[in-house]
């Protein structure tokens, strides 16, 4: 086994390593916090032949830079950012082998807001600067892999949450086919949104209840929330829709500012 | 299956997503408030092989379960029969210190009683903890009497420090790491994560919780170095 490092020398605004594993420990109210993109996750460690629940890194909004120090293979899915090795342009949804010495890094998102990066070892995160990393058994696919690169969803569907009773006639209708734009309130625990205003047909409910990524709460103001992979186990406001893990992927993957539309699954 | 009966509680059941099972008490069922977090804990340590996760409220319970398990958690679950009242554990005692809470203006004009009177209410009162959630370490205690009942900020906090005391609605609350937070905060306590450490040593759903006041002056030298 050797420890081979590499220097985060810009982590970029938020790099974190994250799995499709969510915490264990959720009754005592820790957060899922797993990756924010799922299915970009799982094709980024099987175009290394990793198993789909290894650690990756999550990068978002811009790409951060990274000098290896020893040689090893890469792959990057999700959002487009200009990645680079030693300024030359890279693919994505590619295996990318590294020499020692070499440099990644990119630009701002010009597509998506999570990029993923696998890499063919194990590795850990130290002080924000630095990976370590260890060898990895590597077991290929019996199958191949169909790499289908990010692409977002125009139309998002939503299921109705245990609350949709609760919506005003005109607030589910509204709901049926819903326009927003993503706020700057946004990041790993919720993304508020800016839209037609929503009402109850009743007072708010006092009691919390249980929560969960994808889960759209309705907010007294009238806005909606989004609750995403960080968020609190528990919440007072009413859960009157909620997102399927594919779809909540596709919706992570817009930025602050833009606009999403969604239809209820009938 | 659309409902289930766990420990003489009917619950309906609503599957969300392929991956989620959400048990919510019938309405007209009554018991405690920590009786389901108290079921919910049992099924976390329990059937541990069978779930991802577990996540309780008041009146719900909702379990991440993969497809497979399913059919076998809930034909488990209608078998369990817990004793609800018992609790033989020990209390366990927090140092807590009145003189950090920011919101005692505004409890003060809402109760109309004043900050001795409070104080002395809180640490009368037996609090058992009905449950975690909200953020890691998060205690919802019950017990609080009436007169204490508040309703929960306008405007929430962006940053609540770590280990606050607070009230939201009948729950006495503790903070067990910084986050944002829309209860009024009366004090600080010596519950932190790293306190307990592992969580077999977590405090366990209906164990009573007992406040041992303190001085600032006391509880900043005791705690200083956390």
């Amino acid at each position: 086994m050797n420890n081979i490092e590499a220097e985060i020398t810009k982590p970029g605004p938020s790099l974190l390593a994250v799995s499709i594993v969510p915490n264990k420990n959720m009754f005592y109210g820790y957060p899922h916090g797993s990756a924010m993109d799922h299915p970009s996750v799982i094709l980024a460690n099987q175009i290394l032949d990793k198993t789909i629940d290894s650690k990756v890194l999550e990068c978002s909004l811009k790409a951060c830079t990274i000098k290896f120090n020893s040689a090893l293979s890469l792959c990057i899915t999700g959002a487009d950012m200009d990645w680079t090795i030693d300024q030359k342009p890279i693919k994505r949804y590619t295996k990318i082998n590294i020499s020692t010495g070499q440099v990644l890094s990119g630009g701002f998102t010009k597509y998506g807001l999570c990029s993923y990066i696998s890499f063919s070892k194990n590795f850990k995160i130290i002080d924000r600067t630095k990976l370590t990393f260890t060898e990895v058994k590597l077991k290929p696919l019996e199958k191949n892999v169909e790499v289908t690169e990010l692409t977002r969803k125009s139309w998002l569907l939503i299921n109705k949450g245990p609350e949709w009773n609760l919506l005003s006639q005109n607030g589910k209708e509204s709901l049926i086919s819903y326009h927003a734009v993503i706020t700057p309130m946004t990041s790993r625990m919720g993304a508020y949104l800016d839209g037609e205003s929503i009402s109850l047909k009743t007072k708010f409910p006092e009691k919390s209840v249980c929560t969960f990524p994808g889960v759209i709460q309705l907010l007294p103001d009238g806005k909606l929330i989004v609750l995403n992979q960080d968020a609190q186990t528990t919440g007072g406001y009413p859960r009157v829709a909620y997102f399927d893990s594919d779809d909540l992927a596709s919706f992570n993957q817009y930025q602050i500012g833009e606009k999403i539309k969604w239809r209820l699954i009938q | 299956m659309t409902s289930i009966t766990i420990s003489s509680l009917n619950f309906s059941l609503i599957e969300i997503s392929n991956n989620k099972i959400l048990l919510q008490l019938d309405r007209k069922q009554k018991t405690k408030p920590h009786n389901i977090p108290f079921i919910a804990e049992y099924i976390f340590k329990e059937q541990n092989k069978l779930i991802e996760n577990i996540v309780a409220s008041e009146d719900e319970i909702l379990i991440y379960v993969q497809s497979n398990n399913k059919q076998q958690l809930l034909q488990n679950l209608s078998f369990v029969k817990l004793n609800m009242s018992k609790n033989n554990l020990s209390a366990i005692s927090l140092d807590v210190c009145f003189e950090f809470g920011l919101d005692w203006e505004l409890i003060k004009q809402v109760t109309k009683l004043d900050k001795e009177e409070i104080v002395y209410q809180i640490m009368s009162c037996t609090l058992t903890l009905a449950n975690y959630g909200f953020q890691p370490g998060f205690f919802y205690l019950l017990g609080l009497p009436k007169t204490l009942h508040l309703e929960r900020r306008e405007r929430p906090r962006s940053k609540v420090p770590k280990g606050s005391l607070a009230i939201g609605g009948k729950y006495i609350g503790i903070y067990g790491s910084e986050s944002p937070g829309g209860w009024h905060i009366i004090g600080n306590c010596s519950h932190q994560l790293n306190q307990f450490g592992k969580f077999e040593l977590f405090p366990s759903i209906g164990q009573e919780i007992r406040f041992h006041r303190m001085s600032k002056k006391d509880y900043l030298e005791k705690y200083k170095n956390e």
